[in-house]
């Protein structure tokens, strides 16, 4: 797909773990935490994508943030280019700033309510001295505009003035004005339309095909996560339960999270939604705040084999293969063997 | 019987430099209890034509132009008064905003918002507006409604800030519900079970709903009927049986090819449709 590197990852991501404590409603109450993120470990290959997937809540947004400091780990490690973020000195943290970059879920949040967009981005460019001067300034803004599908004129508008797929796509430019190494993705195309949203994917995958970028790609529409990433990283409760090539998840996934997720989407024949090709997932998603003892999914879990085991023993994210991993004690084939 | 009568309506901004012919020339109606879907690209005028609805358009730089007419139930609303616009919003014309935060109060926890809305559209005391709140948390889906009330909007995740808005919207049990893009957030289980929901409310309380949406998927499953919309005008309207099968402008041409193939998200349409859409 990409001229994905093998050798020292861009990002390498261990025993992240983010808790929030919650307010509690009486002095005498115990203070609780939620677990957003509970013990997250993978790498980021440079020139790869990593699809990140999940269902609502899951903490995808929350390990977003933390890979751009933009949260403070509760425990953990994230090393950027083989260095510690949260040991960064101003110089290189500013550095950073510049060279990892985030398109937020909500657009609104990220944009400047007072400035127009083209003086934002123009602003951007000059913080970080990507341009050497006003024209060239103005220049790459109209350029920028251009590789998300936004008409030059709308370089005069503030954020409030423009529709809500024209924004996302300001977000996206903003992201890309610095030309980033790392590019994490958050819903990104959510609210575009189908040729829009294809113009930006293949904007993305030329980026990566040009400049080797690096992406961390999270979005709930599966379709669009198989077509855009090499490997695939599914999360439950805050933690990955599976990990492996694109094609193998989607094809012969292994962990019973991942069957019962992918079972759940719905294909579209002739204008109809035929039936979900599974059994749609039982039961809620467990509390974050006081999760399931052993295996986080055995409240819901489909599998056959599931037992008391499974209640006892927290599930590590082991090879299965050579490039597989799944966090479930009754998984032991490894999906090349599996047909 | 019509609900909403929406006739030759233009909604222009006009700023110093450019005047943006937003909506420009837009008719349509939506029936009681009847689910309308309002389909178009990026940009052509579907979130300006709701907020024209609701009376929610900047004023200036926006104008409701002369000649525009929207009716809800016989009564005229472009030139009604803000007080009279106020007593329709949220009450009877409620709507779910494409942008959760962009409604939602910072300052308050989602339970405060909720039982706000109870209390001022239903007249709900403040206890049964906590019980309330509650059960229509839980009616989104929301897990752990009771803890989830005490919560701020920042302190939840996109998806769970989308469903508490639709809460919020729904509280006030409008006649008609303008949903704009209710369900990007969310994923393919969470979006069936909210959709699934309005569908309930529509056949018990009959309910009407213009749904916008860019997913031609969701409209066939939903929608009777479909206005596709193109540079503030719309160029197309019919069941959506008759547009699936015989879409006539190229545009809906090329949402139903987009909609019908299995990865939608970024596969290369049908030899001779690219060309279509400028
Ligand atoms: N600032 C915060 N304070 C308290 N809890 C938080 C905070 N930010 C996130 N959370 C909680 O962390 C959990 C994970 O949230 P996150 O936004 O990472 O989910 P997500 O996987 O991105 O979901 P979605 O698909 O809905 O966007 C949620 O339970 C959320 O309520
Ligand atoms: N306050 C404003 N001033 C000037 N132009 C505006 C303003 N608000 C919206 N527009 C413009 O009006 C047009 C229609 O906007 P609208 O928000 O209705 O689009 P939309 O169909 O909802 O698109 P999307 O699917 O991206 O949300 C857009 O070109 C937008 O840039
Ligand atoms: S460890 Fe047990 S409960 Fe967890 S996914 Fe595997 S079979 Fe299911
Ligand atoms: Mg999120
Ligand atoms: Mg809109």
């Amino acid at each position: 797909m990409s001229p994905v590197q093998e050798g020292e990852p861009l990002v390498r991501v261990r025993g992240l773990q983010k808790h929030f404590p919650l307010r509690s409603g009486w002095p005498w109450q115990k203070r609780e935490t939620l677990r957003a993120v509970d013990g997250v470990s993978f790498d980021l290959k440079r020139g790869e994508t990593l699809g990140l997937v999940g269902e609502s809540g899951c903490g995808k947004s929350t390990t977003a943030r933390a890979l751009l400091r933009l949260v403070e780990p509760t425990a953990g490690e994230i090393h950027f280019d083989g260095r510690d973020i949260m040991e960064m000195a101003p110089g290189e943290l500013r550095r950073f700033r510049r060279r990892a970059q985030i398109v937020f879920q909500d657009p609104f949040s990220s944009l400047n309510p007072r400035m127009q967009v083209g003086t934002a981005l123009a602003e951007v460019l000059t913080v970080h001295g990507v341009a050497a001067d006003a024209a060239e300034r103005r220049q790459r803004v109209r350029r920028l505009l251009e590789r998300v599908e936004l008409a030059p004129h709308l370089a005069e508008r503030h954020p409030h003035e423009l529709s809500g797929g024209q924004r996302q796509r300001v977000g996206i430019a903003r992201a890309l004005a610095v030309e980033p190494e790392l590019l994490v993705l958050d819903e990104p195309v959510s609210a575009l339309d189908v040729p829009v949203r294809r113009q930006i994917l293949g904007l993305v995958r030329n980026l990566q095909r040009e400049f080797g970028l690096t992406c961390l790609f999270i979005a709930h529409d599966l379709s669009v996560v198989e077509k855009v990433s090499d490997r695939v990283a599914v999360m439950y409760l805050g933690r990955i339960v599976e990990l492996a090539p694109a094609p193998v998840i989607f094809s012969r996934p292994a962990h019973p999270y991942t069957r019962a997720l992918l079972a759940a989407t719905p294909r579209l024949e002739s204008g109809r939604r035929t039936e979900a090709r599974g059994p749609v997932l039982e039961g809620d998603v467990p509390s974050p705040v006081s999760p399931p003892s052993g295996c986080p999914f055995h409240p819901r879990c489909p599998h056959p084999e599931r037992d008391d085991e499974c209640r006892l023993v927290v599930p590590r994210l082991e090879a299965k293969g050579k490039t597989w991993r799944v966090a479930c004690i009754k998984v032991t084939t490894s999906p090349d063997a599996r047909s | 019987m019509t609900l909403l009568e929406v006739r030759d309506l233009r909604t222009w901004f006009e700023g110093d430099a450019e005047t943006v012919r937003a909506v420009d020339g837009v008719s349509f109606s939506v029936g009681e209890g009847e689910v309308v879907g309002l389909v178009g690209e990026s940009g052509c005028g579907k979130t300006v034509t709701a907020l024209s609805i609701l009376g929610l358009v900047p004023e200036p730089p926006g104008r409701i132009q002369e000649g525009s007419s929207i009716r809800l139930g016989g009564r005229e609303l472009v030139g009604a008064s803000a007080r009279e616009l106020r007593s329709i919003r949220g009450r009877r014309v409620g709507m779910i905003f494409q942008e959760p935060m962009s409604s939602l109060n910072p300052v308050y926890t989602v339970g405060e918002q909720i039982g706000e809305a109870l209390r001022l559209h239903r007249g709900v005391r403040r206890r049964e507006a906590r019980r309330l709140s509650v059960d229509l948390l839980d009616e989104v889906g929301i897990p752990e409604p009771g803890r989830r009330r005490t919560q701020y909007p920042h302190e939840l995740s996109g998806g769970m800030r989308q469903r508490v808005m639709i809460a919020m919207t729904l509280a006030a049990e409008p006649e008609l519900l303008i949903a704009d893009e209710p369900t990007t957030a969310l994923d393919v289980t969470t979006q069936a079970q909210i959709l699934g929901l309005l569908d309930r409310l529509r056949s018990s309380r009959g309910m009407a709903m213009l749904l916008i949406t860019h997913d031609l998927a969701v409209v066939a499953e939903r929608c009777r009927r479909v206005l596709v919309m193109r540079h503030g005008r719309i160029v197309e309207e019919g069941s959506v049986e008759a547009i699936f099968r015989e879409p006539r402008h190229p545009y809906t041409r090329y949402l139903v090819y987009a909609a019908m193939s299995p990865a939608a998200g970024a596969g290369s349409p049908p030899a001779g449709s690219e060309g279509d859409v400028p």
